[in-house]
């Protein structure tokens, strides 16, 4: 384990001087926004994977003698946003003080697993059904617009079956951008001495499009339509994708030291702003990739928190700078979806760091978030305390929140019916949306 | 190894293709396993057979031989699994289950003093050595239950040279080998490259490893159980805590089954989890650890056991080991999962096994003569659920689109003799739709649009490779286009054989005159702009990217 960085403060002084140019008033975000449908709303999925500790920002339970807080941490609350403030963390409070009106953090729901794998696959199914898909799949799958590539993962997991046609991955070293430009195969051990020219390619392109809806039109009865369906849209949106390819090879928004994700960030944003996907997924692994699953040393959770937020602070501040389809901003039309598959124990452990733990907390941003709130909470046991769904109020008689509730919640943001995709009776947070 | 249940005997399966004989292991199939399903042809259904089998397409001479005789399809299934070819094949198919060829683990290249370029090589042998195991003990036709019981690993000279095994000093190649340092038989339950992928730590303390073995070995999977700790009052405090895991049933499903398995994996646990030492060599003083750690006596499922040994000894001899196995085979050779209302299904593949004596070859044999793998088509009154459900249609996994080109055409797709498309730091393997056992643990079933991108360029360098090999440079090649030259046009004999022939090799099916008229004029106008080396690269490349050339 490599020792703690000393991350650029980049973030913090471009969220922090933003906002104190803007005087008080702007400084908990944007007020009046252009209103998008949310048909046509796009999401940014941020995973934080590991498992972070929620201790660390989301949840400040100084007053519970159980939990053991960092000791020179301190409670603090910006724009109805409650939340663990630290001098070695000013991203967090940068983050909050220029957009806590378009944030809600959401505590206290539960992902009824303690291994990764099985809470990433709930976290973002709900049930964790082999064969569920995953929200991102379903609303890229939704898209009014049918966009080229409906959900871009620049990395990370994704859970499809019914929506898998949907996901297109870009791999972690561009080898998207290597396929579509051709230096895959060019720079291969067997390179080819010359490459098609465009004329035999476009002859090649169109009779295989035509011997695919052939093919697809005759094939015998019981033989999916939707194989030579997909087959069909995957060449038209290849044929399209060839057609804006300079489009994903974005330059990182700010130098990659490690472990930040600004390239990916960069292309993410990019498909965003024009169009071409719905969802977007990016990971973050932490400082110099050491991810958030620190059952020992859990000082790293500071590190890897600051430079999360960092990266939200960036985030939100292209969304705003760059042009939606509405008129407005393209942070108007976009919610930013932060998450990690579970939370870590409340107590440190002998090694100091923190186990595994099934309560944790998520954080939206953005367009259709009911902001400057957190909804739940966590009770004296740093469990989920039950709360009422449509106004986010706690009380004895409410509902526990799990990770299936998140998904409903998503899904309502993006005007997809989740009558087919979750169990029954489980409804949305009405808490969280605008 | 018990005998089979007189119960499931009535239940074994018989094909419903009249291209071969019934199985010798019962007398019909369940209704409902036939009814609606169409098998595929001989040639095509023979050429499923092949790609599945040896991850090579069938040769001309084969497909002439079941066009003429479909019976034949048979033999040559038999003799395919003979074939040389089915270990490596059994190596991929294994991995999309098993998940063990990541391209990085907690130990990395440079810990053992390898450069970049050396970690895939590395990475791969280290992930393929419990695959290569189970890959042996099939294709020596032993028991299965060898793969929990044997006394020797499979391991090549990368692994030889850096973990303590009996690997002969100046050999080369995937070699039967043992450990040297004291680790029970206990055949992939023994294998670093199992505990590797499944790594664990100071809080998981095998946990993980004993979820793993489950879901692998008997197909629970236990991790699937809700694990609520808002359930369970108290866990804060240290006896709250450990009443959860003693009363709380959701707590002690868990515990109870996990925890006496983890103790017995107590010589692979590392005291730290980043140290090479650690993690490749086995600790036979650690043995015992388990017990005191985790405060249980070491058992599966009840059952004590004195070690990892006796362990893997139990399990083949758990009824669900066998099942599993032939639940896990069928599923990987229908490429779907197995549906509840098959489980009798499974329950006559299991039998065919036992009565195999576990052997995997026959029960391979079994799963190609079920209705479900012959299935082309469905009846136009087919249930719902069949036609959501069953793969008449199945795309190449990425492996065997790897393989099966490179044998039509010599075209070896790599970067630093690093196979692109079986790996994800710089190769397209996710994106041909194959498997990382992280990030994408499921092959993809339908066309995408990376799936459509890899297949482009693939099909173009092994198209352009071929015509210059063959066609240009005049080299032998692998005589794709013997007879042929750049001069002949169609109406020729060799051009009109060629192509048809290639067509015939590619997707075991004739071609209509009315297809070949297309290809003719598709030729001759790309030819007419481009030259008669160009017109061939093109016409492979849209052959190697037909779609009846891209399933199966």
């Amino acid at each position: 384990m490599r020792p703690p960085p000393s991350p650029s403060r980049r973030a913090l002084l471009r969220g922090l001087g933003a906002a104190s140019l803007l005087g008080p008033a702007a400084l908990h975000g944007p007020q009046a926004r252009a209103s998008v449908s949310a048909s046509r709303r796009r999401f940014l999925f941020f995973l934080c994977r590991g498992g972070w500790d929620t201790t660390t920002v989301f949840a400040p339970l100084f007053d519970n003698s159980l939990v053991d807080m960092e000791f020179d941490a301190t409670a603090a609350e910006v724009g109805g946003i409650s939340f663990v403030d630290h001098a070695e963390r000013p991203a967090v409070r940068a983050f909050f003080e220029a957009n806590a009106s378009r944030t809600a953090v959401l505590n206290g729901f539960e992902v009824r697993s303690i291994t990764h794998e099985r809470c990433l696959r709930l976290l973002y199914t709900g049930e964790g059904e082999v064969g569920a898909d995953g929200w991102p799949e379903i609303l890229a799958g939704h898209a009014a617009d049918q966009p080229l590539l409906p959900h871009l993962v620049l990395s990370g997991p994704s859970f499809a079956s019914r929506y898998r046609s949907g996901v297109v991955r870009t791999g972690t070293n561009g080898q998207l951008s290597a396929l579509l430009d051709g230096s895959a195969l060019d720079a291969s051990d067997q390179a080819p001495a010359d490459r098609l020219s465009q004329a035999t390619r476009d002859q090649l392109e169109a009779a295989l499009s035509s011997r695919v809806a052939d093919w697809t039109a005759t094939a015998p009865a019981g033989v999916p339509t939707s194989m030579g369906g997909a087959h069909m849209d995957a060449l038209d949106r290849l044929a399209e994708l060839r057609r804006s390819s300079a489009l994903l090879d974005a330059e990182p928004l700010y130098p990659l030291v490690c472990g930040e994700v600004w390239d990916q960030v960069a292309t993410a944003l990019t498909a965003l702003e024009e169009g071409l996907s719905r969802c977007v997924s990016v990971t973050f692994d932490g400082w110099c990739a050491n991810g958030f699953d620190t059952h020992a040393g859990n000082a790293f959770q500071s590190v890897h928190f600051d430079l999360a937020f960092e990266h939200l602070v960036g985030i939100m501040e292209e969304l705003d700078a760059r042009p939606g389809q509405a008129g407005g901003s393209l942070a108007d039309e976009t919610t930013v979806v932060v998450l990690s598959e579970m939370g870590r124990h409340p107590q440190l452990n002998s090694l100091g760091g923190r186990d595994h733990w099934t309560t944790t907390s998520a954080m939206l941003v953005g367009s259709g978030v009911a902001g400057g709130q957190v909804v739940g909470g966590y009770d004296d046991e740093v469990v989920g305390a039950p709360n009422e769904l449509s106004t986010g109020e706690l009380t004895s008689g409410g509902t526990r929140l799990l990770s299936r509730h998140l998904g409903p919640t998503l899904l309502a943001l993006g005007a997809v019916d989740p009558g087919g995709f979750v169990g029954g009776g489980i409804e949305p947070i009405g808490a969280l949306l605008d | 190894m018990r005998a089979p249940s007189l119960a499931m005997a009535g239940l074994a399966l018989v094909g419903s293709c009249t291209t071969e004989p019934p199985p010798p292991y019962g007398d019909a199939p369940p209704q409902a396993q036939v009814e609606h399903r169409q098998d595929l042809d001989a040639p095509r259904l023979l050429r499923r057979m092949s790609l599945d089998l040896r991850g090579v397409l069938p040769s001309v001479e084969e497909l002439d031989a079941v066009e003429a005789d479909p019976a034949l399809v048979a033999d040559l299934r038999d003799t395919w699994l003979d074939d040389p070819l089915l270990e490596e094949r059994l190596v991929h198919l294994l991995a999309e289950r098993w998940h063990t060829r990541t391209d990085a683990f907690d130990i990395e290249h440079y810990d053992y003093g390898f450069e970049d370029h050396e970690a895939y090589a590395w990475y791969r042998s280290v992930g393929e050595e419990p695959l290569r195991l189970m890959a042996r003990v099939v294709v020596e036709d032993r028991s299965w239950t060898e793969v929990v019981t044997a006394d020797t690993t499979v391991a090549n000279e990368l692994l030889g040279a850096h973990w303590p095994l009996d690997y002969p000093e100046g050999e080369t190649g995937w070699q039967e080998v043992a450990y040297t340092d004291g680790r029970p038989a206990a055949g992939v339950l023994a294998t670093n490259g199992l505990w590797w992928r499944y790594s664990t730590s100071a809080f998981n303390q095998n946990r993980g490893r004993a979820a793993a073995m489950t879901r692998l070995l008997i197909c629970e999977d236990v991790l699937s159980r809700p694990v609520s700790f808002a359930d369970a009052p108290n866990l804060l405090s240290d006896e709250g805590a450990a009443e959860a895991i003693a009363t709380e049933p959701a707590c002690v499903s868990c515990h109870a089954t996990l925890e006496p398995i983890a103790a017995t994996l107590y010589g692979f646990f590392p005291l730290e989890q980043y140290n090479v030492a650690e993690a490749d060599t086995y600790h036979p003083e650690r043995e015992l650890q388990g017990e005191a750690d985790l405060g249980v006596t070491r058992a599966w499922y009840g059952t004590p056991v004195d070690g990892l040994g006796e362990l893997g000894q139990v399990i083949a001899e758990d009824p669900r080991f066998a099942r599993c196995a032939a639940e896990s085979f069928a599923a990987a050779l229908w490429r779907r999962e197995v549906a509840l209302d098959e489980q009798a299904h499974i329950d006559a593949l299991r039998d065919e096994l036992v009565l195999a004596d576990g052997r995997i070859k026959p029960l391979l044999r079994a799963i190609t003569q079920t209705p479900a793998y012959r299935a082309g088509s469905l009846s136009d009154d087919a249930p719902a659920d069949l036609l959501d459900r069953e793969r008449t249609i199945r795309l190449l996994p990425p492996d065997v689109l790897r393989s099966s080109l490179e044998a039509l055409t010599g075209f070896r797709w790599t970067t630093g003799d690093v196979p692109l498309l079986d790996e994800d730091s710089d190769g397209v393997r996710i994106l041909a739709g194959g498997v990382d056992g992280e990030e994408v643990q499921t092959p993809q079933e339908e066309p995408g649009l990376t799936w459509a991108l890899v297949g482009a360029e693939l099909a173009e360098g092994a198209a352009a490779h071929a015509v210059q090999t063959e066609l240009v440079a005049e080299e032998p090649g692998v005589q794709l286009f013997a007879g042929l030259t750049l001069d002949d046009r169609p109406g020729d004999t060799p051009f009109d054989g060629t192509l048809e022939q290639l067509i015939w090799q590619t997707t075991a099916t004739r071609p209509d005159a009315q297809r070949l008229d297309e290809l003719h004029q598709l030729w001759l106008a790309m030819e007419a702009d481009a030259g008669a080396a160009e017109a061939w690269t093109a016409l492979l490349t849209l052959l190697l990217r037909d779609p009846e050339m891209v399933t199966t």
